[in-house]
Order: C-alpha cells, then sequence, then structure tokens
C-alpha cells in the first residue's frame, strides 16, 4: 500500500467518529438540496406535462374566459384556418373530482371534450389508436357519457367495470368508460388524469351547452392570424397558445421560486458545514503534518494528501448524500403536489423523476465544497514551519488575523444585499439575491462577533470552569467558528421563517375574520381547494335553498375568468361579481388601502356607478392603482373601467376583480350564481342554517358551510400550504446541529492534553463535562443570540420583499417574543446535546493516557 | 360501386391517425377493402330490397335511413390550349348509429353521422397526382347534406345549387366548377336496384349522370386555369356488405367521343374472376340505357404498375363489348390516393374503335 494511503487510513482509523461525522456532514449537506431540487423539478415536470397534454400543438387559441366562445363560431373559423393551411379543433375541458370509495383520497381529473375528426394535427393519439383497429370510434360519439382513458389513468382513478363517478360544481355525473388504449409515449396518453370524450358528451357533461371552452389553432402565417382575428364574436379573443400555459406556469412560478430559495438555505448550511468538516480534518491533524514535514514530506506531498483526502470523502459523501436525498424527494414532493393541488391546480399524483443534472450538481457541489473548504487548511499545513505547527497555535492566531477581513467581507456582503433589494428592478430574483447575500454576509460577521459576545455573556459568570468555559470559546474559533455559524444561519432561518408565517397567518385569519360575514356559505365543491371555479349553481337548487326559512339575507356572488386589457397588453383575470349590503360595507373594506373613511365613501360610490375595485396581487401584479382605467372583454362588447379602490386580498396571488353583480349581470347576459352567503335570521344559528340547507339540497352535491368553519378550512388549508416550509427548516436546523456535534466533538478531542493537565490539576470527571458543557453552553446562546437579528432581518425580507413580490400581498411583520426566546433556548440546548457526548468521553479518559496521546 | 362500401363507421377512426402530421407515422396494415368486409350490424337501418321510385331533386339529397350513402363527382377538363385535367370529388356518409335507436342528446355537436371527403387533381401535363381528404361530423353546419336547395359539404369543401357548382381547396390545389344539366338520370341495375349478392337487401340505389358539361377554373400552386370539359356524377346508398368471396372492383366510367357513355363493374373474388353480379350500362347520345351484364364485357388486363405503397395495380386493359373494342390507359399512372382507404382512382385515355376519356376506380388491390 502507498505510504500516503497508509497514513491517512490510520490517522483516520484512530479516531473512526470524527471521520463517519465528517462524511455524515458532508451527505446531509448534500441530501437536503439534492431532495428539494428533485422534488421540485419532478412536481414541475409533472404540471407541465399535464399542460402539454392538454395543450398539443396549437399556435393560437380562440378564448372568451369563462363564458366560453359560442359555438356557431367555429365551423367559420376552422374554414378560415383551413384556407390558409392552417388546422383548428373545439375543446370543453374542466377540472372534476372523481368519486371514489368513501375515505378515499381525492382524486381529480381533466375531463377533455374534443372532436375526433378535428384532432389528428394537434394531439397525437396515434400511439394508442393504433394498436386499436376497432377503436369505438361510433361508439364514443353516439354513446352519452362515454369516455376512453389510458391504462394507467383508468388505474389511478379506480375505473371499475368501465364506471367512472365525477362531480363537477353540483352535478355528479356517471361516465362510461368505452375503451382504455395502452401508453402510447404521446402526449394525450402520458398526461395522467386525462379523461378522453367526445365534443358533445363533455358538453352534456359540464353543463357547457352552446360553447366551447376553447378553439385550437394552427395559424401558418400573418395572414391566417388577421383573417381569424376578423372573425371573432365578440368578447372572444385570439392568444398565442403559449399564454395558457404560461399563466399555469406563472401561477406556480412564484411558489416554486421560493421552495428553491428554502432549498439554498439548506444549501447555505450544508456548505458551511461541509467546510467545517472538512477544515477540521486538517486542523486535527495538524500535529502530524508537521511531524510528516519534519520527516522530509515535501509541502506539495502533504497538500496532496488532504485534497486527495477530501476528494474521495466528498465522493462517497455525496454519493451517500444523493441517494439519501433520492428517498427524501419522494416524502417531499407529495407536500409540493399537495400544495399546488391545494392552490393552484389539479396535478396528477407525481413520483419523483431522478434527474441526471440535478444528482450531478449534489456530486459536484459535494466534492467541490469538500475540496474547496479543505484546500486553505492543507496549504497552511503545508506551508507552516513545523516547529511552529508543533506549538499549536499558529491557526488560532491565523484565524484571528483573518477576523478583520471576515467583518469586510461579511459588511460588504450585506451592503450587497440591500443594494440587490433597493437598487435592482423589483424581482423576485433579485429579492432572494439580497437576503442570500445578506444572509451569508451575516454568517461571516459571526466568527468575529463569536468572541465578544461570549465574553459579554461570561461577565455575571463568577464560578471558574465557567469563566474557563467562556474562555475555551474564543481560544477554539478555528475549529468553532464556521460551525457556530452555520448553526447561526440555520436558527436565523428557522426564526425568519417561522416569523413570516405567523404574520402571514395573522394577516390571513384578520382578513377572513373581515371577509367572511355571512353565517352559511353555499357554493358548488371545487377541484382545487383554494380556488373557486367559474361553474355555476344549478338555478332550481339556488331556487330551493333560497326558500329554506331563517335565512334574512342574501349575498349572491358570481365567479368568472374574464379577459382585461391593460396598457394594450391582454391577460386573464378571475372576477368575482356581488352585491354588498350597506349595512356590510364598513366590514367589507375595514382595510388598510383605504387611509380614511372619505376615500372610502368614494370608492364605494364609484363602485355602484360601475368602477371597478382590484385587489392587492392584481395591483401589483399589473402595475395599475386607483384611477387607472382597463379595458374588460364581455360577450357584448368592450367595457372600459377604472379602478375605484385597491383592497387587500389573501385568497388568490393572482389577484382578483371585484363588480357590483348587477353590473355584471347587465355585461355578461348572465344571470347564474357561483356561490351565495347568506344571514341567519334572529333565533337561527349558523349551525342550524345550515342544516337546513343541508336538508334542502337532499342528493345535490354541493358544500355548505358555516361561516366560522370556512375560516377555519381556509387556516388549514394555509398551514397545509407551509407544512413543506417547516419540513425544510428542521431539515436545515438537522444539518447545523450534526455540524456542531462534529466541531465539538473535535474541539474535546484536540483539547483532551489540556484536559488530561486539569484532571491531574484536581479536575473532577464532573468538572470536565460541566468544562465542555459551559462552553456549548455559551456557543449555543451566542449562536442563538446573533441569530435573532438575522433571522428578524430576514423575516422582514420575505414578508415585505419575496412576498410582495411573488404574490403581490402585503402585511404587517409581526414579532412574538416567544419565538425569539425559542430559538435562543434551542440554539443552546442543541449546542449543549452535541457537546455532552465529546465531553462525557473526555471525563472517562485515563489522564496518563491522554497526557501521552500524540 | 364505389369506394365507400369499404368503409363502415367505427372505420373512421383512422382519420385520426390518417390526417395531419401524423399521416408519416406507418400504420400497421394498409387498410385493405377485403379486411373490411366483415358483415357488420345492419339491425336499424333501411335496406335496398326492391325497386323504388326515384324523385328529384329529392334523392340528390341525404338518404339517412340508410347506413351508407355517397355522392361521386370525377371529370375530365381541358385548358384551351389543351392541357388536360383529371378532378375527382367526393362525399361519403355514414351513419355511426341508427336515427331510431338511442336517447335524445342536447349538444349541439352530438351526431349521428360521420362524413368523409377525397378531392383529387391529376395534372397530366404537369405529371403531378393531388391527393385529399376531409372529416367531419354531421352537426353544426360541419357536414351533411340537403335535397333542396341541393347542397353536399364536407369540413369546408361543397358541391352546392343548380346548376351544380364545386368549389374545394386544399395545399396547393383548388377547384371550382359549374356543371350544366347533361343527360338525363340514368337508373343503374334494376330501375336503380343495384344488386352486389345473392342475399336480398345486399344491394345498393344507384344512379348517374353521365355526362354534365362543365365549366370552371382550375388552380394549381399560384396558377388558375380557365378549364371545361365534362363531369360523370355517381349517386349510392345501401346498408350492404360485399357479397362472400369478393375481394375488391373495378369500375368504370367511360365517356366516348361517338357521345355514347360506358359504365362497367367488375366485382373481382381472389383468383380474379369476376362475380356475376358484375354489370354495367351503355348510354347513347339521346340518353337511352342499355344494360350490360358480366359476360357480355370483355376486359383484358394490360400490364401492371406498383405504387410507393407497394400495391400493384392494373397498368391497362382492352375492353370488349358488342361493337366497341377499347384500348384504356391511365393518363398518369400514379393516381392512387394513399388515405384512410387506398385505392386508385384517376383519369384515363381510350383509344381503338373510338376515342375517348374517362374514370377508372381500382379496389381491394394487394
Amino acid at each position: 500500500m502507498n505510504v500516503w494511503l497508509r497514513i491517512s487510513w490510520r490517522s483516520h482509523r484512530a479516531q473512526p467518529l470524527l471521520a463517519l461525522l465528517a462524511i455524515a456532514g458532508i451527505a446531509l449537506g448534500v441530501a437536503v438540496s439534492t431532495a428539494i431540487a428533485l422534488a421540485n423539478a419532478s412536481a414541475r415536470q409533472a404540471f407541465s406535462e399535464s399542460l402539454s397534454g392538454v395543450a398539443g400543438r396549437a399556435t393560437h387559441q380562440v378564448v372568451a374566459g369563462s363564458t366560453g366562445v359560442p359555438e356557431g363560431a367555429y365551423a367559420q373559423i376552422r374554414r378560415l384556418a383551413l384556407a390558409h393551411g392552417g388546422a383548428a379543433a373545439p375543446l370543453v375541458e374542466a377540472e372534476v373530482t372523481v368519486v371514489g370509495q368513501p375515505g378515499s383520497a381525492k382524486r381529480v381529473a381533466r375531463l377533455l371534450g374534443v372532436d375526433p375528426f378535428a384532432e389528428a394535427p394537434f394531439r397525437s393519439a396515434t400511439g394508442a389508436l393504433q394498436q386499436a383497429r376497432a377503436f369505438p370510434l361510433d361508439r364514443l360519439l353516439t354513446e352519452p357519457a362515454a369516455v376512453v382513458v389510458s391504462t394507467a389513468t383508468a388505474a389511478n382513478l379506480g375505473v371499475q367495470d368501465g364506471r367512472l363517478e365525477i362531480r363537477h360544481g353540483t352535478h355528479q355525473r356517471d361516465l362510461h368508460v368505452i375503451a382504455t388504449v395502452a401508453d402510447g409515449g404521446d402526449a394525450l396518453t402520458r398526461a395522467s388524469n386525462l379523461v378522453v370524450a367526445d365534443l358533445a358528451t363533455a358538453q352534456e357533461v359540464l353543463g357547457r351547452l352552446g360553447v366551447l371552452d376553447r378553439i385550437d389553432l394552427i395559424l401558418p402565417d400573418a395572414a391566417a392570424i388577421a383573417a381569424v382575428s376578423a372573425a371573432l364574436p365578440p368578447g372572444a379573443e385570439l392568444v398565442p397558445a403559449s399564454r395558457r400555459g404560461d399563466n399555469l406556469r406563472q401561477l406556480t412560478a412564484a411558489f416554486h421560486t421560493n421552495l428553491t430559495a428554502l432549498g439554498l438555505i439548506a444549501l447555505v448550511v450544508g456548505m458551511f458545514l461541509i467546510a467545517n468538516t472538512a477544515s477540521f480534518a486538517v486542523v486535527r491533524r495538524r500535529g502530524l503534518f508537521a511531524r510528516l514535514r519534519a520527516h522530509g514530506a515535501t509541502p506539495g506531498q502533504i497538500t496532496g494528501l488532504v485534497l486527495g483526502e477530501a476528494l474521495v470523502a466528498g465522493l462517497v459523501a455525496s454519493a451517500i448524500g444523493v441517494g439519501l436525498g433520492i428517498a427524501l424527494a419522494r416524502v417531499l414532493v407529495g407536500l409540493v403536489t399537495r400544495t399546488i393541488g391545494d392552490l393552484y391546480a389539479a396535478i396528477p399524483p407525481t413520483t419523483v423523476t431522478v434527474e441526471p443534472v440535478i444528482v450531478l450538481q449534489g456530486l459536484a457541489l459535494g466534492v467541490l465544497a469538500t475540496v474547496l473548504a479543505a484546500a486553505l487548511p492543507a496549504r497552511e499545513a503545508a506551508t507552516t514551519r513545523p516547529s511552529l505547527a508543533l506549538l499549536g497555535s499558529q491557526p488560532e492566531r491565523g484565524l484571528r488575523r483573518a477576523l478583520p477581513w471576515l467583518v469586510v467581507a461579511g459588511g460588504g456582503l450585506l451592503l450587497a444585499g440591500a443594494a440587490c433589494i433597493w437598487l435592482l428592478p423589483p424581482t423576485i430574483t433579485a429579492g432572494f439575491a439580497g437576503l442570500g447575500c445578506g444572509l451569508i454576509g451575516a454568517a461571516l460577521l459571526v466568527p468575529p462577533l463569536l468572541g465578544p459576545l461570549v465574553r459579554l455573556l461570561a461577565l455575571p459568570v463568577r464560578s471558574p470552569v465557567g469563566v474557563l468555559a467562556a474562555r475555551s470559546v474564543s481560544a477554539h474559533l478555528s475549529r468553532t467558528g464556521i460551525a457556530v455559524a452555520a448553526l447561526t444561519v440555520a436558527c436565523a432561518a428557522a426564526l425568519g421563517m417561522t416569523l413570516m408565517v405567523s404574520s402571514f397567518r395573522l394577516a390571513l385569519s384578520d382578513w377572513l375574520a373581515t371577509t367572511i360575514t355571512a353565517d352559511v356559505y353555499v357554493s358548488p365543491p371545487s377541484a382545487v381547494a383554494a380556488r373557486s371555479d367559474a361553474v355555476p349553481l344549478d338555478a332550481a337548487l339556488v331556487a330551493r335553498l333560497l326558500a329554506v326559512p331563517g335565512i334574512n339575507e342574501v349575498q349572491p356572488k358570481r365567479d368568472a375568468v374574464v379577459s382585461v386589457v391593460i396598457r394594450g397588453h391582454a391577460a386573464d383575470a378571475r372576477l368575482a361579481a356581488f352585491l354588498v349590503a350597506p349595512a356590510r360595507r364598513a366590514a367589507f373594506t375595514s382595510r388598510p388601502a383605504f387611509r380614511s373613511m372619505a376615500e372610502r365613501d368614494v370608492a364605494w360610490s364609484a363602485f355602484d356607478a360601475g368602477g371597478l375595485i382590484i385587489t392587492e396581487p392584481f395591483a401589483t401584479h399589473q402595475e395599475v392603482g386607483v384611477g387607472d382605467h382597463l379595458t374588460l372583454r364581455t360577450p357584448l362588447g368592450d367595457r372600459e373601467l377604472t379602478i375605484a379602490a385597491v383592497v387587500a386580498d389573501y385568497s388568490n396571488d393572482q389577484g382578483c376583480l371585484y363588480v357590483d353583480l348587477r353590473q355584471y349581470r347587465a355585461w355578461f347576459a348572465d344571470q347564474q350564481v357561483s356561490a351565495f352567503g347568506l344571514g341567519a335570521a334572529p333565533g337561527v344559528s349558523a349551525e342550524e342554517l345550515a342544516d337546513r340547507l343541508r336538508q334542502a339540497a337532499g342528493d345535490e352535491v354541493v358544500s355548505i358551510t358555516a361561516g366560522a368553519r370556512l375560516k377555519a378550512a381556509s387556516l388549514t388549508v394555509f398551514d397545509r400550504t407551509f407544512a413543506i416550509t417547516s419540513v425544510i427548516r428542521w431539515m436545515a436546523a438537522g444539518v447545523a446541529v450534526l455540524g456542531l456535534i462534529a466541531a465539538l466533538a473535535a474541539v474535546q478531542l484536540e483539547r483532551a492534553r489540556t484536559t488530561a493537565r486539569l484532571r491531574a490539576a484536581g479536575l473532577t470527571p464532573g468538572g470536565v463535562i460541566g468544562l465542555a458543557t459551559g462552553e456549548c453552553l455559551f456557543t449555543g446562546l451566542a449562536a442563538g443570540l446573533l441569530a435573532l437579528p438575522i433571522g428578524i432581518g430576514l423575516a422582514a425580507g420575505l414578508t415585505h420583499v419575496i412576498n410582495r413580490r411573488s404574490f403581490g400581498w402585503s402585511m404587517e411583520l409581526i414579532i412574538d417574543p416567544r419565538q425569539l426566546l425559542l430559538t435562543v433556548v434551542l440554539a443552546a440546548f442543541a449546542a449543549t446535546c452535541a457537546g455532552l457526548l465529546p465531553a462525557w468521553r473526555a471525563s472517562r479518559r485515563p489522564i496518563a493516557e491522554a497526557l501521552h496521546a500524540d | 360501386m364505389r369506394i365507400s362500401l369499404a368503409l363502415s363507421g367505427a372505420l373512421i377512426v383512422l382519420l385520426l391517425v390518417a390526417c395531419g402530421e401524423d399521416a408519416q407515422q406507418p400504420l400497421n396494415a394498409p387498410t385493405s377493402v377485403s379486411s373490411l368486409l366483415g358483415a357488420p350490424a345492419v339491425a336499424g337501418y333501411a335496406r335496398a330490397v326492391e325497386p323504388r321510385e326515384f324523385t328529384f331533386p329529392t334523392d340528390h339529397g341525404p338518404h339517412p335511413d340508410f347506413r351508407s350513402e355517397w355522392w361521386y363527382w370525377t371529370g375530365n377538363l381541358t385548358t384551351a390550349d389543351g392541357r388536360a385535367f383529371g378532378y375527382q370529388f367526393t362525399v361519403f356518409r355514414f351513419a355511426l348509429a341508427p336515427l331510431t335507436t338511442g336517447p335524445e342528446r342536447t349538444s349541439a355537436w352530438a351526431a349521428r353521422e360521420s362524413w368523409l371527403a377525397h378531392l383529387t387533381l391529376s395534372d397530366i401535363a404537369g405529371g403531378h397526382f393531388y391527393s385529399f381528404e376531409r372529416a367531419g361530423r354531421g352537426a353544426l353546419d360541419l357536414a351533411g347534406a340537403t335535397a333542396d336547395p341541393f347542397r353536399v359539404h364536407c369540413d369546408g369543401w361543397q358541391v352546392a345549387g343548380t346548376p351544380m357548382r364545386i368549389q374545394a381547396d386544399a395545399g396547393a390545389i383548388a377547384l371550382d366548377l359549374t356543371l350544366a344539366a347533361g343527360k338525363p338520370v340514368v337508373l343503374q341495375g334494376d330501375h336503380g336496384l343495384s344488386r352486389k349478392g345473392v342475399e336480398p337487401g345486399n344491394a345498393s340505389f344507384y344512379y348517374s349522370l353521365t355526362r354534365m358539361p362543365t365549366t370552371g377554373t382550375v388552380r394549381v400552386a399560384e396558377q388558375t386555369f380557365p378549364v371545361s370539359g365534362a363531369s360523370w356524377v355517381d349517386r349510392e346508398w345501401s346498408t350492404s356488405a360485399l357479397a362472400p368471396g369478393v375481394v375488391g372492383w373495378d369500375w368504370f366510367a367511360l365517356q366516348l367521343a361517338d357521345g355514347r357513355d360506358l359504365m362497367f363493374y367488375r366485382l373481382r373474388r381472389a383468383d380474379g374472376s369476376a362475380t356475376s353480379f358484375s354489370g354495367g350500362a351503355l348510354i347513347a347520345v339521346d340518353g337511352t340505357v342499355t344494360r350490360l351484364t358480366a359476360d357480355e364485357v370483355t376486359i383484358t388486363q394490360q400490364g401492371s404498375w406498383t405504387s410507393r405503397t407497394g400495391t400493384t395495380y392494373p397498368a391497362g386493359w382492352h375492353l370488349r363489348v358488342r361493337d366497341l373494342d377499347l384500348v384504356i390507359t391511365p393518363a398518369l399512372a400514379d393516381q392512387e390516393l394513399d388515405l384512410t382507404v387506398r385505392y386508385w382512382e384517376g383519369a384515363v385515355k381510350i383509344t381503338g374503335s373510338t376515342t375517348g376519356v374517362g374514370y377508372v376506380e381500382l379496389a381491394g388491390y394487394p
């Protein structure tokens, strides 16, 4: 065996625990960041695929919001497209809830109504259909409720005996699966949970008679585009096909960006950890290297030994980390897809796709960070004069000399972070870059601040062991500095996120309290939990429900998706039309958006006169405000509207337009109601009224919820959304604690001889443990305290910069003192726990052995 | 006897793969005529059992109680300076379900009929054959037919009015032709009842308009040619299948220079022999019809031609009947329609005892 290999192997075999900790530290850092990246990418891909399967090869689409395109317009548009060498295909589609066995998980499918005669140029169904010569197209066209699904979808949705029961709005329907087609490798069968029906069937099942949700087009040139544009019915719009996908992708973009940022925080913590373990592996063996130098080893050989070791350790640990990361990703992806499903759109159940790029990134990260972290101490070990190195004090002096530079670098990064946030254009990326710079800058300031802070903390301490413990913290900065910085960053990140989430939850809860003014809400069950669909309530059902005794107030509401034109740019927007009784207006607009009562009254009178109230996210994303105009496309022509007010809204991060229901009915010739709130008559409780309504509804599928329950349900969805945040938070903290254990264990080993001398001088084993514990306690306390300003700064950034830029809503940052206290206690506790094992080992070691060690 | 007998509603699904970009993907087997000659259910449809009274213009329109029906236009046209074109425009109607069965549907898209149309142009001087296919459902003005006013249309292509005007375009070509009244209606077979097999009801109603003076324009790429010539219209509706043992057919529609027209179809067995249900008609200048039986007509194949799809078709015929001794040659070798159903249908030139032009359809060749 090569002599260097043997030296390396021996030096590690002597301390197997430390070697294992180093490997574990690197592996964990790689695992967390890889897991988040994989989960994120898989969810994204599943979402994207479910979109492209439906979107097909269209270049353009004719859409008309939730009103739909009148079907009579299709023949003419198709003829124009064909005449220009293009193609056209009509579509009716909706997300539907699959009614499964009681107690089984809710599944959402997309029902796609197509005209098979027009489909071929758009959605390749070849693979699947080629297998089935006798594909029953005649049955698909002529049998009511006949559908076709892929074999995989049939299994996913639990199709049995060709039956598939679905719910859309208040309607429940039995679909008849007349054929299943095997996966043909094409988009249509790959997009899971896609249920394909003839257009006529889809119209009947979804209650969309007379309208199309869109017309897909392939328009080869400008002449074709102009011809179709000229033939559009009122209210309809010709848009590039990418817009729909873009809209849906934008919808989740902020979510994915936030998740990526969380992954980066874990990564920063992981990097610190890797750097710590790698550099410690060198520092620990300074004596060994000095002796090797004294025996004639060249600096190059020492550097080679250290870097070679780092490379091997980095590779092994990163490989383990990637494996762990893939396993973790399987847990995370469920949380990610559930959140998307709750908030944005139906997404099929997703399995983790192991993207080679992400795996390579993880490996590269682990290996590079390890080698880089080892490089500096390796150079130091290689170039230090052996005699000095044997003294063991050189690196400490070295680090102390570096402290001013750390202050400069940290301060500089903090300034750069501030510049990113305030000077760059207000994008999410710039926001995260700013926060990232700030976080790393703050972490660099941790080692310089650690010494003074611990001395400050030790001021009231009178016991000699305590004083000794405080002193030794700053004496071992080179071993512990990076680990403490990692712990500080992890604690700060956890605190920052906790403060942001709790502030957000409080804002949401306050907002729900002012918004939920009715006693009972009636709406069709929605396929996406946090979103109201434009599916109307059945008119007969509405009449039956409103006849229930005990109602003294009705607040009807109509949800729609509309096309608006803002500064010449067309966009889709959600619209809610409602009537707000004058008595309710005070509550409804008790929002920060209104600075004075007078302003509020002006807004309401403008609203009554056909003005628009927009929500804060809409105002942020579209960069509009009070007094601005926008054009609303309606089937009866375009309408110029003025924004009367901007109000807070946390229900939809894309924003929403509020208009008076009477105006909406006149503009859209639509008398339907999507939902309504009901006030209970005096003496009737909300629950009582809800029960009466449920009885009146009978077998109809309609959600009837008391106001208080609705609020609780909204908060549940909120909590579910942030479940993934808390998982990642704890993962980062776990990585930090592990790093700390490694670092503190190292310190205890380093000090074995000092400890032995103290023992020889009369310190009891308990005293040794006390000394070590005290040292760890001081370290933890310092890290916790330093985490407070960083965490609060991070929370402020997340609340006022990231949330605002991602979702468009603003809220007040509420600093809960209990969270601050908890952070310090947790940091101290984690550090103390981390120090206990090495301390216990040190106390048990025979004095003589320790004195003769090394 | 036309190609659409071979198509049944269930096979329209092939449109999904045959149209559009996916046409280049290989189908697992060509849709051969003989493979489609099973006995699809006929319950619920009317059948052609005995001769009926024809009334016009009503019978130019659709007969939705029969399972399938077609309108066939073919013709030879020339420009003033003699450049020759052949064209075919065909609309097929297939019932997806009998009219009388099934529940009421509320969607305007609900359809009980599917429609298919073929458009071809033989640019004889240019040596190029163009063929296109369109399909649609019988709903929402996407495809359909009416007798009065007369209109047959499918996915933007149509023949409408009196006189009939054909308007269809696709890719590089476009037809805009007006067909004047020519010879009177010819009721084929037994007063319009054309038997295809021994089983009663295995027959169609079949009439022709054998020579309709035609004028209009043909567009090829950027060039529009004023043309004139004569068209042939075939109309047939039925609920029948081919008799067992029949693998395909050859169909001739010939317009002779002496003013006579000849229609003859030969139902082929696998060994190439014709069944006794083959037959035809000779139409005099004044429209007088003489029925021709299978054994009166002798047809000898002259050579063969193999298409890009690997199908081998006859490349000419020697046809003898009564005083006629005709040599029939394709105006272009390649007039194969490689569409939902693959067949050869193209313009032909006639020499021999008299000259002339015509159209030949060849189905069921391996």
